[in-house]
């Protein structure tokens, strides 16, 4: 399990990150939402071990981040926003074999033909990266990640520089790596990602606002905040027009549930 | 049967030195030898030639000096040189993956790196590994930002409006790559870049 | 008065393939147009020929009967990522700097710079701040205003939402409705239009660089792009189930649909 426990974290005078708790565990996709500049991307780095907290404690499978970074970097492995700038070679599988490398890993070949099979893309392993489209770009660098045989993910908006395409590529690899054990942890801004969560944390400036499963989430934030899931909008909506909605829709079969009863 | 990186690097050498001593007939022979290495090798014609179309250019240019400075014998001589020695360099790095090439850059190192104590040929073997990866990206990211300033009406007539112009792309490009660096930089260290084995 | 593409190709020197092939258009004066495809679908291709900022490999482009070449004046364009065009020491020089390169006198200079910045939603004590040290979502503001200062009839932007927050896209949004209320032409190609299709007159669609669809958003030019969304899928659903609701983009379309369905 990822725990942050009461971490704060400043650069310099601004203070990113306030007494922020959350956990990850095995198994558990958890989607963390907030605005720009709310500290989520710092909160992703604190959990890789790559920024260690001023005050309170990441402990990754029970071991604090401060006591071994190195330990997080191997356990956690970094997706990042940009597909773009996480490649260090040019093709594909000299770049998945970059990880493993700096771990020192004797069986380089093989975790780099797991990694492959893992995301998919193992039709791509000669491709120069340069010629790949944005979502198979960032399935290269989630099976950059991969190749360190990781125990979570953790993303930093994976899907904001992609299309329908690309999003799709990336959320199926989400939920492969959920049901293989993994916890995966998702920064997105995007609510339809968000919503098939099995819980989300919404940050604002630097504090987490509201945490839970999806719906209970979506209910307590502050309005305006974050964007919220469609069929979130829609119950809201229909609410609003004096319509009576038994709960917060989070799917489309919830909504349609309801409706054609 | 997988040619080791550094016996193509040998053979490299050797034929470059070769071929720049060579004249007449063994010229012919030498280029026989780079048939049957690239077969050997296993290169493929086709990416061959793709690799040496961007080149052509700048080959005939050079003979074509030489063709005013020192006769059309010397041209032809140059323009035959450079082309095998091209086509070598190209079939030895059309059949050598970067991380069979890093290796082998990081196993010639290792005696300077053990008289050092530190790991500084692993790390020139990722700098150049990286610098292959980075060099069209630089090029790639000055046309865009030239495009942007297009956009906002800079005109890039005349030599005055090259200059200016320039100016608006460079400012950009280095705040542009500094940003993509520390973002680069980033993905390396959470990959574990710089732990000690 | 239109913006004009016939029969216009695109091929980038070395590629295999051409980016766009032969999409003929006709954009009229004050219409907000949309146009959306997947990634490497030629979007941004299209409207960099149709801003005359390259050169169609064949059949031409017109803008209100000129040659591009002509109409620079007539022509705002934002490129998707604002840090590739930001460069200046102050916001206001950024913005100043398009009217300046038209060669217009200091006064007027000032009056479009200002002008620009309160139509983008700035506050003007931020225009002696270094454009670099601004948020994302107002550096593409920034970068928005450059593009408007000189007051183009024609107004481009590329991917105007693409890695803002939700309060970010919701300003962009409304600055397009305010830009379009105000008599501008406005074209934006994006991946993701959903957030538009209340508000834009036509969505162009393109796939392999062809244009596929041209004309009111509709379910099905929104399928021809690879695009759909659970307020499209539910009112298939609740169409299926006979609750006979409209086509909708928006929840809140749906939403007043479903009110007048169930009344």
């Amino acid at each position: 399990m990822i725990e942050v426990r009461h971490v704060s974290l400043s650069y310099g005078k601004t203070p990113a990150l306030k007494d922020v708790s959350l956990c990850v565990r095995p198994g558990e996709f958890v989607a963390i939402m907030g605005p720009g500049a709310s500290g989520k991307s710092t909160l992703a780095r604190v959990m890789d071990g790559l920024y260690l907290p001023d005050a309170g404690d990441c402990l990754v499978d029970g071991v604090s981040t401060r006591a071994d970074p190195m330990r997080a970097r191997r356990l956690v492995g970094l997706v990042l926003q940009e597909p773009d700038d996480q490649a260090v070679a040019r093709r594909v599988a000299d770049d998945l074999a970059f990880g493993p490398r700096n771990i020192g890993a004797a069986d380089i070949p093989e975790r780099v033909a797991e990694a492959l099979l893992q995301t998919g893309i193992a039709h791509l392993a000669d491709r120069d990266i340069g010629s790949l489209s944005g979502g198979q770009k960032q399935l290269v660098a989630i099976a950059g990640v991969l190749a360190m045989r990781p125990a979570y993910l953790v993303m930093d908006e994976p899907t904001s520089l992609l299309d329908s395409d690309g999003k799709r590529a990336v959320m199926d690899a989400v939920a492969t790596q959920k049901h293989a054990g993994r916890g995966v942890a998702v920064i997105t801004q995007d609510p339809s990602v968000a919503a098939r969560a099995d819980r989300v944390v919404v940050m604002s400036r630097g504090s987490v606002v509201a945490q839970g499963p999806p719906a209970e989430a979506f209910a307590k934030v502050p309005p305006g905040l974050i964007g919220l899931p469609e069929m979130t909008r829609l119950s809201n909506g229909l609410r609003d027009r004096g319509i009576a909605v038994k709960r917060l829709w989070l799917t489309v079969d919830d909504a349609a549930e309801e409706l054609c009863r | 049967m997988k040619t080791p990186a550094i016996a193509k690097l040998a053979w490299l050498a050797l034929f470059s030195i070769a071929v720049l001593m060579a004249e007449g007939h063994f010229l012919a022979a030498l280029a026989a030898v780079l048939i049957i290495a690239a077969f050997m090798l296993g290169a493929k014609p086709g990416k061959l030639l793709r690799m040496l179309l961007p080149a052509l250019p700048f080959i005939v240019v050079i003979s074509a000096f030489q063709w005013l400075f020192a006769g059309p014998a010397m041209a032809a001589l140059t323009l035959v040189r450079i082309t095998l020695l091209y086509v070598a360099g190209s079939v030895v790095t059309a059949t050598t993956t970067e991380t069979e090439f890093i290796d082998t850059v990081e196993r010639l190192l290792r005696p300077v790196s053990t008289l050092t104590r530190t790991d500084i040929g692993r790390d020139i073997a990722t700098m150049m590994m990286l610098a292959i990866a980075f060099l069209p990206i630089i090029k790639e990211e000055h046309d865009s930002i030239r495009l942007a300033q297009e956009a906002r009406g800079v005109s890039y007539a005349g030599f005055r409006g090259l200059i200016k112009g320039e100016i608006a792309v460079i400012v950009p490009l280095i705040y542009g790559l500094s940003a993509r660096t520390d973002r680069v930089a980033t993905a390396m260290e959470a990959r574990c870049y710089g732990i000690k084995k | 008065m239109s913006l004009k593409a016939e029969d216009v190709s695109y091929r980038y020197p070395g590629a295999g393939g051409p980016a766009i092939s032969s999409a003929s258009l006709e954009i009229g004066k004050g219409e907000l147009v949309v146009v959306c495809g997947k990634n490497g679908s030629g979007k941004s291709t299209l409207i960099r020929c149709l801003a005359g900022l390259i050169k169609p490999s064949q059949g031409r482009v017109s803008i209100d009967g000129q040659a591009p070449e002509k109409a620079r004046r007539a022509i705002g364009f934002a490129v998707q990522f604002p840090e590739r065009a930001l460069f200046e020491r102050t916001v206001c020089d950024e913005v100043a700097f398009g009217p300046r390169n038209m060669g217009l006198p200091p006064d007027e200079v000032d009056r479009l710079t200002g002008q620009a910045i309160d139509a983008v939603g700035i506050s003007r004590d931020l225009m002696s701040v270094a454009p670099r040290s601004l948020s994302y979502g107002r550096k593409r503001l920034v970068a928005i205003a450059c593009a408007i200062a000189h007051r183009p009839g024609y107004l481009f932007l590329d991917e105007p939402a693409a890695g803002l927050d939700y309060e970010g896209r919701t300003r962009i949004t409304g600055l397009i409705k305010s830009l379009k209320a105000a008599g501008m032409t406005v074209i934006v190609a994006s991946h993701d239009p959903l957030d538009l299709l209340d508000i834009c007159d036509r969505l162009v669609v393109l796939d392999g660089g062809r244009v596929v669809a041209d004309g009111p958003p509709s379910v099905e030019s929104l399928g021809r792009a690879g695009i759909t969304s659970d307020t499209i899928e539910l009112a298939r659903r609740l169409q299926s189930c006979g609750i006979n609701v409209r086509e909708a983009f928006s929840p809140e379309a749906l939403a007043d649909s479903i009110v007048e369905a169930l009344k």
